[in-house]
């Protein structure tokens, strides 16, 4: 119901006078105040677990989510954009691990770990990103395997380091026959072998690996026996270059 | 002058006939022992999760209890037909719409100094007074929106709600007025540039309490913060809202 109101003109005189003033006071006021300052503000260190799972107040996840919606927009800090670089990686990777202690089924800290935090120019950093996701991997390779073949590839290819990336494959493949890892997750080290010039090794995994049945999709069949016959090739060649006393290793030497 | 400090007066009298004291003195000792809780749950820096728990959240409870006990306060006043009774006396509106804002003030001052006493004991003397002082502005500045929102929507919830919407914007209006600048905000977009401008707009007339009483004042080795600043933004801002509010107040038919 609108209240009835008075007319304008029965207001006492002060009254509108002080409201324009007021008005116009507070619009000084506001262009000669000082605008804010953008400060970089450094990773403040994760809180101790405890707090975390009292401040969630009972929804652990939800509160993880939050958390790491932050932890994401921290280096667009309002006015800034702050360098991955310029992050303290130690505190990241400790809001990281509270976060996916929060809650265990959360995979966006192990997607930023690899696809955000890892990509930085920084190879200690990188592999600091990629340590942390192959420790998680342990706790729950069912759920997590997706990221750490994501640390296959940062180890392969961000790095350049096939013995760190053939390690971390092979505990993809060593993964427990329980966990729902496709195929191609499991046989990653044997394409990491060969791009290490180790034919003969990964020829016999492969071979192995499509005597043994597990793989019944027929297309990936026919992909697997085709990358095979390339490796006998390549193997072939190599031996027949290096006079066939020389190990599959140095197939990629340039011949004499 | 004698009707303006009666009124006033009464305002406090109400305050502690209601036990808002009391809820307020509850409120701050289960946040220090809140605040103590979290202390020995941390590994490092107890003190600082001890003061900063503690000061942010009674921060809020303080702000809070100002809001409800305004609205409430003025609402009652206003359903029981008690202000026509006090304007049937040669009692102006502006005069008791400035007693009564005077009275909230004071009792804003006396919880600023409730909720401040236990830090004396955790942070500086000297941090703890300004940090204190600060609270008291907030508060007079939370008490004037309230009280002008209760006098011109008659309703607790609507004001309460419309005073809460102003403090969280006015709390969060610097970030927002920073992001809108940020490179991810693209110029070439109109909306962008529209929203931009409008947010800038808003910060204007608001006061930026993100830079009152903050708990990062109470820190050891903080430097000493500038309260001339929090003083001019309170009063600049008290003055408009008082202005609106006495020609919402003067235009109404009581």
């Amino acid at each position: 119901m609108a209240r009835a109101q008075r007319p304008l003109g029965a207001l006492p005189r002060a009254v509108p006078l002080l409201l324009v003033a007021a008005i116009l006071l507070q619009l000084a006021w506001g262009v000669l105040r000082a605008g804010p300052q953008a400060q970089v503000r450094a990773l403040p260190a994760a809180p101790p677990q405890a707090v975390l799972e009292v401040a969630a107040l009972g929804e652990p996840g939800v509160l993880a989510r939050l958390l790491m919606l932050w932890l994401q927009a921290f280096d667009d800090q309002p006015g800034i954009s702050v360098p991955f670089r310029a992050l303290d990686y130690a505190r990241l990777e400790d809001w990281l691990a509270r976060l996916l202690a929060l809650d265990a089924g959360f995979q966006y800290p192990l997607l930023a770990a690899t696809r955000v935090y890892g990509e930085v120019a920084d190879p200690t950093r990188q592999r600091r990103m990629i340590a942390f996701v192959r420790r998680a991997y342990a706790v729950d390779p069912a759920r997590r395997w997706p990221w750490l073949a994501h640390a296959v590839y940062l180890a392969r290819h961000r790095l350049d380091d096939l013995d760190l990336a053939l390690t971390l494959a092979r505990d993809l493949a060593a993964a427990p026959p329980a966990a729902p890892l496709p195929s191609w997750a499991r046989q990653m080290h044997i394409f990491v072998l060969a791009d290490m010039g180790e034919l003969e090794s990964a020829k016999v995994l492969l071979g192995g690996l499509l005597d043994s049945g597990e793989i019944d999709d027929p297309h990936e069949r026919w992909f697997l026996s085709r990358r095979l016959d390339e490796l006998e090739r390549q193997f072939d060649a190599g031996t027949a270059g290096d006079g066939g006393g020389v190990s599959a290793g140095s197939s990629d030497a340039p011949s004499e | 002058m004698k009707a303006f400090s009666s009124i006033a007066r009464l305002t406090l009298i109400e305050a502690w006939r209601t036990r808002v004291w009391l809820l307020a003195l509850v409120a701050l000792v289960v946040l220090l022992l809140l605040a103590e809780f979290a202390a020995g749950l941390a590994i490092t820096d107890s003190a600082g999760y001890r003061t900063g728990i503690y000061a942010a959240l009674a921060r809020l409870v303080c702000v809070l209890v100002t809001m409800l006990f305004v609205a409430q306060s003025l609402a009652r006043e206003l359903a029981d037909r008690l202000l026509d009774l006090t304007l049937a006396r040669a009692v102006s509106r502006g005069q008791w719409f400035l007693a009564r804002l005077s009275g909230f003030a004071a009792g804003g001052v006396v919880l600023a100094v409730l909720a401040s006493t236990p830090l004396l004991w955790l942070a500086p003397a000297p941090a703890v007074c300004a940090w204190g002082v600060s609270l008291a502005l907030e508060l007079a500045v939370v008490a004037a929106v309230c009280q002008t929102c209760t006098v011109t929507l008659r309703q607790v919830t609507s004001a309460v709600s419309v005073t809460s919407a102003f403090y969280l914007l006015a709390r969060a209006i610097d970030a927002m007025v920073l992001m809108s600048q940020a490179a991810v905000a693209d110029p070439t977009q109109w909306t962008g540039r529209v929203v931009g401008e409008a947010v800038r707009l808003i910060a204007l007339v608001l006061p930026a309490l993100d830079r009152f009483t903050s708990a990062a004042w109470l820190r050891s080795g903080a430097d000493a913060p500038d309260l001339l600043p929090v003083a001019l933004d309170s009063a600049v801002f008290i003055a408009l809202v008082i202005a609106i509010g006495l020609f919402d107040f003067y235009r109404s038919e009581a």
